[in-house]
């Protein structure tokens, strides 16, 4: 019998600050990579090649992380790194977040013939190895910034489009709605002003696991070589490029992996905490 | 006299709530004899559902704390004890019907496995004894065909059809104590008076106490010889039946009946209780009513009335008291 | 009467086609929740429809302002057919009639604030500048009894009471000829019921309002309506004067609901004969045949399992649907005494 049920207990609620504490930093990091960098993430140094990290034997201070193949500073670049990965999470999150939303938001508000044709799509995409999909769509049409991120968006959309949609249906069977309708409002403005608002939580949510789904795919993508290319690399472009040196320098491609596994921990705490804020609760 | 069954001093329940602290009950002090009938009815806010589920202890105390001088259950002292020992006193000592059977209704469990799981568990019975014990309880409530119905899913049944369930349920161990939180609220008024007699009937026949927890006034007229009133999570009014609806001593009692539903009266001539329940956030250092009572003065908002005896077994924490004195 | 209706309900029926049974064959069942209804409501009259869960109350509230869909009959609003008006037109003409609903907890947009919530109906039906809005919102929240401050909070921060009273705010901003409140009461406290039909009571003066109040306790609402129509499963058996259905009950379910309320005085309560009604109301989708009300009725008849009585007018605009009370037809109850033959 729950009656009055329970709040949400201290410990998850600090998971969630050390989720965003992990985001925050990471995001930080970003932005003011120009200042914290020691180096120039570009810049070669064959005299320093393939120094290990400060604390094995032939590390320095003067490269914390060591250096790699080209004796670039492995913190430098990880630190810049962190600028592709995350925007290619944002840019997917929101690319995503829009075309799913509204799909769900039209699915679930019509329903009928619009819900079922929507949801044959849904289901049909989920059920295709999405990995291999991006492979293909990218290595056919060659890779770079924003072929990955509409990659990765036609990856998460559905994720939006679920959710929105199974949350849509019970807000429209709400009063408020129904009020709105009897009051006059138009459609789309009630989609808008009324229906959108009572959604967000669970988008929220949604975006920030597929934040953290999108940053581990894009350095995926990136490891496989269709990934994001350029000048600064993204970690997972790293991984890749340290793959030929696991044996002799480990940490060419341990410290890109660690930097994305403490991401996406962040983003992955980060949602579990919201879900639970969002859940409803029973009033008293 | 006789040993309580129900023996409550200075109950206080809070709840933390977002930084918050909810204080639901604010010092409740009952005493329940054995096969006593008490009506407890307050506004929602009032505390009245928060002060009964403690009786068995069934807030989450993650988020409630409960404290009181004294929480006896048939002389065992409630606070402090174990889950254990709760389980075997939830049954046969006490009782709970509530206003939404579906939600207290397991929904994927049939009907009769319900009823007969606290009957094999404290009285040992084999599943068929158990089976057959519930099919003759469902009869004793009044549902046709109990022999089918027995095998049913709670959602296979009316409103009506559940809440009869739910009692069943509830009286399976024929407890000494039954708590009804407003049982008949959410049924349709021609199935809410069969409900009512049911339930008298089986409390005369058993022998039980009873407390009958509702909002409403007018129900408690024809159940309850002692009525409890609630107000801010504190007793405002204690009287017998026969006192109270004839000569209310607390003007939030007067109000409440002047706001009842009535044939006799025309909605023109009654009056309401202005203002809002208190906020159950914010501490209280006068009397809660204050704020909408008509006869309040300068003591009324400095400090907190007590409840006194003012004769004819009625108690009232009023300083200024409809009839008699309270001093 | 002279005048014409305001609103007015001709052979209107309501249908609901449930799903069918992952399993079970033949079409998918029709609930008929409202059954051809005949109802008219006078301008500035206050008529309370009465009846149990499942009579289709609201149902038929909701048709009444066009938001259930109508299976059958006409709605007339003011002289014209708005029965199958759609699209912008029903859109624009929604601001004349306003539905409350019953529970204040779910009919206020919990993201917006109380000013949008009252705003949304004017900005949607008038081209009033912002200023304008303002000022109506704040003498709209003081007509319904609230501090104009309380525009800028959200509904979380309210009373069950006082989120009626800006649900109502909301309905009456638009200054509607209509109100359909369905249950406006009875998500509230005793205390705050009586409060808040007072509000009506005070907003129907004001605004001259014309109210269809839907209720499920007839005591409260009996002296607050001008006439009350009793329904039972998708049907009306009763309709008449408020003084007329209370005192005068000509249907056995009327004389049920009359009888089910409690009296607030233990002396009257200790020998009150509460007359039961046998079991639960039937399901609405599987009415029983005759009349509806026979399986719970104390004096049902033979021909009542199969004929389903007609109403029937038993002067002053009362009526009912009883073969039991029909008075030609009373001899089917109770033999009568042969009749003198003398001219």
């Amino acid at each position: 019998m729950s009656v009055l049920r329970r709040l949400i207990p201290g410990k998850r609620d600090m998971l969630g600050t050390i989720g965003a504490g992990i985001l925050l930093f990471v995001a930080l990091g970003a932005v003011l990579a120009p200042m914290i960098a020691p180096y120039d993430p570009t810049a070669i140094s064959l005299l320093d090649r393939m120094q290990p990290p400060m604390w094995l034997e032939g590390g320095s201070l003067a490269h914390p992380l060591g250096t790699d193949n080209l004796g670039r500073d492995m913190l430098s670049r990880v630190i810049y790194g962190s600028r592709i990965s995350l925007a290619v999470g944002v840019a997917a999150v929101i690319v995503g977040a829009a075309i799913g939303s509204t799909i769900g938001i039209v699915a679930g508000y019509f329903g009928g013939w619009v819900d079922s044709i929507l949801s044959v799509v849904i289901n049909a995409q989920l059920s295709f190895p999405f990995i291999l999909l991006a492979i293909f769509i990218l290595s056919t049409f060659g890779g770079g910034f924003w072929p990955v991120v509409l990659v990765l968006a036609l990856g998460a959309w559905v994720n939006y489009a679920r959710v929105v949609r199974g949350t849509v249906m019970s807000v429209r069977t709400q009063d408020y709605v129904h009020a709105a309708i009897s009051v006059g409002v138009p459609t789309l403005r009630l989609l808008r002003t009324t229906v959108l608002p009572n959604t967000l939580s669970p988008i929220i949510v949604v975006a920030s696991f597929s934040m953290a789904q999108a940053i581990l795919a894009e350095a995926a993508l990136s490891f496989l070589g269709v990934g994001v290319d350029g000048a600064n690399p993204s970690w997972g472009v790293m991984l890749n490029d340290g793959r030929a040196y696991l044996q002799t320098a480990w940490w060419l491609t341990a410290m890109p992996g660690l930097a994305i596994a403490i991401t996406v921990l962040g983003g992955n705490l980060c949602g579990d905490w919201l879900q639970d804020r969002f859940n409803p609760r029973i009033g008293n | 006299m006789t040993a309580p069954i129900l023996d409550i001093d200075d109950l206080k329940v809070a709840f933390s709530q977002g930084g918050r602290t909810i204080h639901a009950v604010r010092g409740v002090s009952l005493t329940l004899a054995p096969g006593e009938v008490v009506g407890v009815v307050g506004e929602s806010g009032s505390g009245k559902s928060v002060a009964m589920m403690s009786v068995a202890r069934l807030l989450d105390e993650k988020q409630a704390t409960i404290t009181a001088a004294r929480l006896d259950l048939d002389g065992h002292p409630i606070l402090g004890m174990k889950q254990r020992q709760l389980e075997k006193l939830r049954g046969p000592t006490v009782s709970y019907v509530f206003q939404d059977p579906l939600s207290s209704l397991n929904p994927v469990l049939t009907v009769g496995r319900q009823i007969s799981e606290g009957l094999r568990r404290h009285r040992g019975m084999s599943r068929t004894e158990a089976k057959d014990a519930a099919i003759e309880l469902l009869r004793q409530v009044g549902i046709p065909a109990p022999e089918l119905r027995v095998n049913q899913h709670p959602h296979e049944a009316s409103g009506g059809m559940r809440q009869r369930m739910m009692i069943a349920m509830a009286l399976a161990l024929r407890p000494k104590l039954l708590i009804a939180d407003e049982p008949t609220t959410a049924l349709d008024v021609t199935v809410q008076a069969d409900i009512i007699r049911l339930i008298q009937q089986i409390q005369r026949d058993i022998g039980m106490a009873m407390i009958w927890v509702t909002h409403d006034l007018a129900l408690l007229a024809r159940v309850a010889k002692r009525i409890v009133v609630m107000y801010g999570g504190r007793i405002v009014e204690d009287a017998p039946s026969s006192r109270l609806y004839s000569a209310p001593a607390h003007p939030y009692t007067r109000g409440l009946l002047d706001s009842t539903s009535r044939f006799d009266v025309s909605f023109r001539e009654q009056t309401p209780i202005p203002g809002t329940p208190p906020d159950p956030s914010l501490p209280i250092t006068a009397c809660a009513f204050a704020p909408r009572c008509a006869r309040a003065t300068d003591i009324c908002r400095t400090k907190i009335p007590t409840l006194d005896q003012c004769g004819g077994g009625q108690s009232v924490a009023c300083f200024h008291p409809l009839i008699g004195s309270a001093s | 009467m002279t005048h014409p209706p305001l609103v007015e309900a001709r052979n209107l029926s309501v249908e609901f086609h449930m799903r069918r049974g992952l399993f079970s064959r033949g079409p998918a069942p029709v609930v008929q929740a409202v059954r051809n209804m005949n109802l008219s409501i006078q301008r500035g009259e206050t008529l309370a429809l009465v009846g149990e869960s499942g009579c289709g109350k609201s149902t038929l509230g909701r048709a009444m302002i066009r938001t259930a869909p109508i299976a059958h009959g006409e709605l007339i609003f003011d002289g014209k057919d708005i029965t199958t008006l759609a699209g912008e037109t029903l859109r624009r003409a929604r601001s004349r009639f306003q539905m409350i609903f019953q529970d204040p907890y779910s009919s206020l947009n919990p993201k917006a604030r109380i000013f949008d919530t009252l705003a949304e109906p004017l900005r949607v039906h008038t081209s009033e500048s912002t200023a304008q809005i303002r000022t109506k919102v704040s003498e709209m929240l003081e007509a319904v009894g609230l501090d104009p401050t309380f525009a800028a909070r959200y509904p979380h921060e309210f009373s069950g009471g006082q989120r009626q009273r800006i649900a109502i705010a909301r309905a009456v901003i638009v200054q509607p000829d209509f109100i359909v409140a369905d249950e406006p009461l009875s998500a509230l406290d005793v205390s705050m019921q009586l409060q808040i039909l007072k509000l009506f009571d005070d907003l129907r003066d004001r605004f001259s309002l014309t109210y269809l109040f839907i209720s499920h306790d007839l005591a409260r609402v009996f002296s607050f309506a001008d006439r009350v129509a009793v329904m039972y499963l998708g049907k009306l058996v009763e309709i008449g004067t408020a003084a007329e259905i209370t005192t005068n009950p000509r249907h056995p379910y009327t004389k049920a609901l009359l009888a089910a309320a409690p009296s607030p005085d233990p002396t009257i309560e200790a020998d009150r004969e509460v007359p039961m009604l046998s079991g639960d109301i039937p399901s609405p989708a599987f009415p029983p045949p005759g009349c509806r009300f026979h399986t719970r009725c104390p004096i049902a008849m033979e021909m009542c399992k199969r004929i389903d009585p007609e109403m029937t007018h038993f002067g002053n605009s009362h009526m009912a649907a009883c073969h039991a009370a029909a008075p030609g037809l009373s001899h089917l109850n109770t033999p009568e005494p042969e009749k003198d033959l003398l001219p």
